[in-house]
């Protein structure tokens, strides 16, 4: 018998396929765990299992009645006042205690939870999707904006150097002069649109970066319910909604405001652009708006115009899949596919007839990214050589030197956890307890993804956007957790997850309602409360979510500053004349000592304090450094999350040049 | 469950809204006389909203298209004239400050950038759109290339782009979109059998001897004209037209 050499692609039921190889590649990564003290690598493959297990489970029940998860008939204009009620208690609480406590973690992480418990199980007739965007929208702003204004000066590393540094400069001169040798000359619209923000609307740099591009942080999550309403029903499209706005990363880069955040921004617009143009009947317009979103994205910041292209590029490999290999159905074979009716296995037809789903050619969207992209990266300077040729150097550089299985470029976190002060078994346990806390959020969205991956991938309503979502994931997953086990960080990975969270989000939120609907009400209605509670408050009170006041004093550090120490940054920063030479201190201080002057400032090595070598001739101590989570070097280079006594960093003998409530400088003497 | 439902209502209601707004702010700001905080309070919406909310309206204006995302699309390639799905108002308030955001850098860039560097990019757009259109056969895109072709050069005069660059860059950007659409017309006129090269390259022989002789008249123009001035800038639009007219005669 005569058949095409592609035909049994067409008959391999492709999502239990998937389950299964996901099965056996995790079972086959369980003993990397022996080989590797890496918190990824531990529980990875054992969620992974988990999500393809729970799969194939449900595959075995496909012929059963679709079940509808237990309602409740409660008034959600009722539940929306409470939420309403609690924000502004939170909001207070903050305003009187001057910085985000643990308690106002916490209670940000309960309405966080009782925000998505209300979108899962509030009755159909009650659920007003509007009233919950605006729940949802309401604790994104207090989330970020208790954090903001309660924090003197800007939360985090680099948002310091964007506005006193580039925006600053730039509003200055009037013009991008300023920026003319830096990589941000052909990516400053961060940096016009605060400047611009500024200038309009006669408040400082800080606010109007607060404003006008954090709000349009925040706004921008109504962004992944457009996309998510192609996939599922407003109710689910609603989770996915509130779960992207509360994970870490998406707090993360609301507080640390800087050209990364607007690229997420930028970024959402064109997974929704290209999810709209894969789904509905669109015009020039959605093409308008998908090729705006590129260029915006490029102009914006280049990991993020990276990241867009690897989605967009996600999309072409889709739509080869979809269109040339033969996956049409997802299901596999189509005559399964097609006698299963238009609800089954797909879940969001909302009672939708099934219509030949086509392919949408994105080739040309991929190349024009790629040319624009690429045209403005070869134009951008970057250390006195284009920024496009330097980047591979560097990446061929990395590959060369440092690439190899298991050579573990540790992650800032890891370090800091792993190296984290304190010697005792409470320590210790606390340190453990922070690793998994900031984890657990990142595993739960996991275990949801690839269970709605493997759903999604069965869908009947354009497959080629199923697969687009699933292998955009599975890239961005590569770039973040993958290339790091082989010790390339080159890609910046941590800046990978808060993208690719909005993509998990959305299929999240299909993989969790195929586990409300293909198990025993009461069973998947108990999973999907524990999951639904207990992330929340994992990512509320995760590590890149409290960056102004960790949630673990010791294991985390702080990326805030106070009155005092600001005060001493910018005293001694106009004070000690550049030929001083360095000044040292802790890290993460020492990066914004930076925006204070325009010399040089390093981090503290270990070895120059205790004697080991010859001393410096000018360190800034502050209290933190006894009492928080400051970072130093030590042998070798290696980062330590450790603390120190302040007659280490300024012994007797030396002398207090300057010093305040919060901070001192010593000098060496004769010095 | 909310309606799905999205009609609007018709008319200019809030577009002339945010007019007024724009326009009370234009003043509180140009006045200098009001309090920072109703600045703030005026400012902040006419910055996060206001050019954002036209992009939108431009793009997808009210009471078209269906109203439920989760119909299938009825076709993978909807004819030119169908109606286009209609946006979602809650994503209608995502999108309208990532616009907003948008047209502000755009509208710095044009303020901060220099011509030259402004004109590579739009040049390099326009010569793309040129390309695009010919790959496509579609004689507006490249119109429309030509025309950003011919923008880009006229933004590199006001930079320190010399008038040699300038002129060839103009002239070429004519002649690319005359030769362009020129063919395109052959391409709909004559069956595909029919050898046209040399009917073109005849073309190409007459529009490159207009332009030389056009380009003459426009150097002589732009040299005569006062440094500094803009005068320059006219007199290359002005031989940009001569030729255009010249050319499509």
């Amino acid at each position: 018998m005569n058949r095409h050499p592609k035909a049994w692609l067409s008959e391999v039921r492709f999502d239990v396929a998937a389950a299964v190889v996901g099965l056996v590649a995790a079972v086959g990564l369980l003993p990397l765990a022996a080989l590797t003290s890496s918190l990824y690598v531990r529980t990875v493959p054992v969620v992974l299992g988990a999500a393809c297990g729970v799969y194939l489970l449900s595959v075995r029940r496909e012929g059963a009645v679709e079940r509808r998860l237990p309602a409740v008939d409660a008034s959600g204009v009722a539940a929306a006042e409470l939420v309403g009620i609690a924000l502004v208690g939170i909001a207070t609480w903050a305003a009187l205690a001057g910085t985000r406590t643990l308690g106002i973690l916490v209670a940000s992480g309960a309405v966080g939870a009782a925000i998505l418990l209300e979108t899962v199980f509030l009755a159909e007739e009650a659920l007003d999707e509007r009233l919950v965007l605006a729940q949802i929208l309401a604790h994104a702003f207090v989330v970020r904006y208790t954090g903001l204004f309660t924090t003197p000066g800007f939360v985090g590393v680099d948002s310091w150097e964007h506005t006193t540094q580039y925006a600053a400069a730039v509003q200055r001169a009037g013009s991008l002069s300023p920026l003319a040798d830096a990589k941000y000359f052909l990516a400053p619209v961060h940096h016009l649109v605060t400047v611009v923000g500024s200038d309009l609307l006669g408040v400082s740099l800080r606010l109007s970066l607060y404003l006008v591009v954090g709000s349009t942080v925040v706004l921008s999550v109504l962004l992944v319910y457009g996309t998510a309403r192609y996939f599922v029903d407003a109710r689910w499209a609603l989770f996915a909604t509130g779960a992207f706005a509360m994970t870490d990363q998406a707090i993360r880069w609301g507080m640390h405001v800087i050209p990364t955040s607007l690229g997420l921004v930028f970024f959402l617009g064109v997974v929704f652009a290209v999810v709209r143009l894969l789904h509905a009947e669109t015009g020039a317009a959605d093409w308008a708006l998908l090729g705006g979103s590129i260029v915006a994205v490029t102009l914006t910041h280049q990991v993020s115009a990276f990241v867009s292209l690897v989605f967009v590029g996600s999309a072409v490999v889709a739509q080869l899949l979809v269109g040339r290999v033969g996956w049409t159905a997802g299901a596999g074979s189509l005559a399964g596919s097609a006698a299963l009716g238009a609800e089954s296995g797909d879940p969001i037809t909302d009672g939708a007839s099934w219509t030949a789903p086509g392919v949408v050619g994105l080739h040309g969207a991929f190349a024009f990214h790629l040319l624009f992209t690429g045209g403005v990266w070869a134009a951008t300077p970057w250390g006195g050589e284009p920024f496009l040729t330097r980047m591979v150097g560097i990446v061929a550089l990395t590959v060369r030197r440092s690439a190899g299985f298991l050579n573990l470029a540790s992650s800032e976190g890891g370090a800091a956890a792993a190296a984290a002060g304190g010697s005792g078994p409470a320590s210790a346990l606390l340190t453990r307890l922070a690793t998994y806390v900031d984890a657990v959020g990142f595993l739960v969205l996991l275990f949801a993804a690839v269970l709605g991956g493997l759903a999604l991938v069965r869908r009947h309503r354009s497959p080629q956007a199923a697969q687009t979502l699933v292998v955009a994931i599975g890239a961005m997953l590569f770039f973040s957790l993958g290339l790091p086990l082989f010790g390339i960080r080159t890609f910046l990975p941590g800046r990978w997850f808060a993208f690719a969270y909005a993509l998990m989000a959305v299929v999240g939120a299909a993989g969790l309602r195929h586990l409300g609907t293909r198990f025993a009400t009461r069973a998947a209605a108990a999973v999907l409360v524990v999951l639904v509670l207990a992330f929340p408050f994992a990512m509320v009170a995760g590590q890149k979510a409290t960056l102004d006041d960790p949630t673990f004093d010791e294991q985390w550090s702080k990326y805030a500053y106070t009155e005092s120490e600001i005060a001493a940054m910018e005293t001694i920063g106009e004070t000690t004349p550049a030929s001083a030479g360095a000044v040292f201190t802790d890290h993460p201080w020492r990066t914004a000592f930076k925006s204070s002057g325009a010399y040089f400032s390093d981090t503290i090595n270990l070895t120059r304090v205790d004697g080991t070598d010859p001393p410096y001739d000018r360190v800034v101590y502050r209290d933190y450094q006894s009492t928080g989570a400051p970072k130093f070097t030590t042998v070798g280079g290696a980062v330590v999350t450790r603390r120190i006594a302040h007659d280490r960093i300024c012994p007797a003998g030396s002398n207090r040049v300057y010093e305040n409530q919060n901070a001192e400088l010593c000098t060496r003497p004769g010095a | 469950m909310a309606d799905d439902s999205i009609t609007r209502p018709r008319g200019f209601g809030d577009l002339i809204l945010l007019v007024a707004l724009v326009a009370a702010f234009d003043l509180v700001v140009a006045l200098s006389v009001a309090p920072s905080a109703l600045r703030l309070a005026l400012g902040l919406p006419v910055v996060l909203l206001a050019p954002g909310y036209a992009v939108v309206v431009a793009l997808y204006p009210r009471d078209e298209g269906r109203s439920d995302p989760t119909r299938p699309r009825a076709t993978a390639s909807p004819a030119p004239e169908s109606a286009v799905d209609a946006i979602d108002p809650s994503v209608r308030v995502g999108l309208v400050p990532v616009a907003s955001v948008a047209v502000l850098a755009a509208v710095a860039v044009v303020a901060a950038v220099r011509g030259s560097v402004m004109a590579t990019l739009i040049g390099v757009a326009g010569a793309g759109t040129v390309l695009a259109g010919l790959v496509r056969r579609s004689e507006p895109s490249v119109v429309f290339g030509g025309a950003a072709l011919f923008a880009a050069t006229v933004l590199a005069a006001t930079g320190p782009a010399s008038a040699e660059s300038v002129l060839l860059g103009g002239f070429g950007a004519v002649v690319a979109a005359d030769l362009g659409t020129f063919g395109l017309g052959l391409d709909h006129d004559a069956d595909a059998a029919v050898a046209t090269t040399r009917v073109e390259l005849l073309h190409a022989v007459g529009s490159v001897v207009v332009a030389i002789s056009t380009a003459g008249v426009g150097y002589a123009l732009f040299e005569a004209a006062p440094r500094g001035g803009s005068l320059g800038v006219v007199a290359l639009l002005l031989g940009g037209v001569v030729l255009a007219w010249l050319l499509r005669e």
